[in-house]
């Protein structure tokens, strides 16, 4: 449904991304893994336009495409309403309550009557389970909470993909269970995700492809049964040993 | 001649003829110093390494010249600026020589307290607001402008009470605001009961200033949605 091709992306004199390609299916709840720096946080913001890539194309199977560098203010637009973001803070609008932080974009960028997006908003906090925090202030609510909103505000306008930006490692331990079972939510129910997370658990029973990103290159594409069983490369074994205390102890 | 605190209140109607002067040059160089101060704060803020310099140095040079000097300089200084260009500017009103003066040097002021309440908002609610589709207009407005004037308003009132008060030494150049009423009845008494009229002045300008803050205070919850809700019981 979506296809990025030959993107590239430098800070300085630092190239993070090198002539990165990936296919996003319908459906596919996409794990991105790597350790940190190697370009995945980057990946997800060049593909919704939060940084400009130097090079690489983005393009979506209904037709369509667009150049990274050189997108215009419109069509940059356009391709952000097929995308849905989640901050590793969430970036919630402090001024606003949990069902307007929902409802603000769809009521002004996308010009959505207030009714019809109030309606939208509250079952978008339905779903996260926020029905009964809608008018209450992000300063009110748990780190959780916070970051169910923010999922509720990507989801709210239904985008072909949810974008997630490592959703949990801002929270407290106790509180990522709540936001692994949101996500675990949407992926049943058929919602296409990229995430970057450092959740394992999560990669390994929830996702249906690992990406394994290092030094701005995908090493790995497969899926989490093949992956955590026997990582083809060296760099993604020695990763694995690094974040998974146990990895490695039972295979003969 | 003897104290009569008496007096005290008797004059204060006759300086609040004047109250009108100082007011309306509070309010007008707080506007115009306000727009000035967007305008500084925008090259502050910006790409462009010329501006960013020109701003900090006009800031850092007009916050060095003391108030009185800043007048008295615009005051013999602008019309000979001027007159070069065939402006003459000789009969320009002594409010406007106030109003350009204090709006020099609030403007300087003003560019510090957006700046700073500019940055001291996080990031990433702009790029949150980008990503559901917001143009940056539309963030400014309702996502950033709401938040920036209540994180600014206590550097705001503390601006608007000091200009009030500084705004008084416009009676050097001649300008009939309340300080120059107090200093026209007392001439017209040939100097008496100058301590009785001063006192009456401190309390106008106290009253003025509490009334703001009051104002400031007001505002503050006005504008504060989000911050002064406390957290709710946790509910099942």
């Amino acid at each position: 449904m979506l296809r990025i091709s030959h993107l590239s992306k430098s800070f300085g004199s630092n190239q993070v991304i090198k002539d990165l390609s990936i296919d996003i299916r319908q459906g596919d709840v996409t794990v991105l893994l790597g350790p940190s720096g190697c370009g995945k946080t980057t990946l997800l913001r060049c593909i919704d336009f939060l940084e400009r890539a130097e090079s690489g194309t983005l393009s979506f199977a209904d037709g369509g495409a667009v150049e990274f560098a050189t997108a215009a203010k419109k069509e940059i637009a356009r391709c952000r309403r097929r995308f849905g973001f989640v901050f590793q803070n969430h970036n919630l609008f402090s001024n606003k309550t949990a069902l307007e932080n929902v409802t603000e974009g769809l009521i002004v960028a996308r010009r959505i009557p207030k009714p019809e997006a109030v309606a939208i908003g509250r079952e978008a906090l339905a779903r996260v389970g926020l029905a009964n925090r809608e008018d209450y202030y992000p300063n009110q609510l748990s780190g959780g909470q916070q970051q169910r909103v923010g999922i509720a505000r990507a989801i709210a306008a239904k985008p072909d993909v949810i974008l997630l930006d490592e959703p949990t490692s801002a929270l407290d331990p106790e509180l990522t269970g709540e936001v692994l079972d949101v996500m675990k939510a949407l992926a049943e129910d058929g919602v296409t995700m990229l995430a970057v997370t450092h959740e394992m658990t999560f990669a390994q029973d929830v996702a249906k492809r690992i990406v394994f990103m290092d030094g701005g290159v995908i090493i790995e594409d497969s899926t989490p049964r093949a992956f955590f069983a026997k990582p083809r490369e060296e760099r993604a074994r020695q990763f694995l040993k690094r974040l998974l205390p146990n990895y490695g102890e039972y295979t003969i | 001649m003897e104290f009569t605190p008496l007096y005290i209140l008797q004059v204060i109607p006759e300086l609040l003829r004047r109250l009108g002067v100082t007011l309306w040059l509070a309010a007008a160089t707080m506007l115009f110093s306000t727009l000035f101060g967007a305008l500084l704060a925008w090259a502050k803020l910006g790409k462009s390494r010329v501006l960013r310099a020109l701003a900090n140095a006009y800031t850092a040079v007009l916050r060095c010249t003391p108030t009185l000097i800043l007048l008295f300089l615009c005051y013999y200084g602008l019309p000979k600026a001027f007159a070069p260009l065939g402006v003459d500017l000789n009969r320009m009103s002594r409010f406007c020589y106030s109003l350009i003066a204090f709006t020099l040097l609030n403007g300087a002021l003003m560019s510090e307290v957006i700046r700073s309440t500019y940055e001291s908002i996080d990031r990433g609610q702009f790029e949150a607001a980008a990503t559901v589709g917001m143009t940056p207009f539309q963030t400014l407005r309702r996502i950033i402008l709401p938040q920036g004037v209540y994180i600014a308003l206590p550097n705001l009132g503390t601006t608007m009470i000091t200009l009030l008060k500084e705004a008084s030494l416009a009676f050097t150049i001649g300008l009939v605001d309340l300080m120059g009423q107090a200093k026209l009845i007392i001439s017209l008494r040939y100097g008496a009961r100058a301590l009785e009229t001063y006192l009456a002045l401190t309390l106008i300008y106290w009253a003025l200033t509490f009334l703001i803050a009051r104002l400031v205070s007001r505002l503050e919850r006005a504008f504060g949605a989000g911050r002064f809700e406390r957290a709710r019981e946790a509910a099942p």
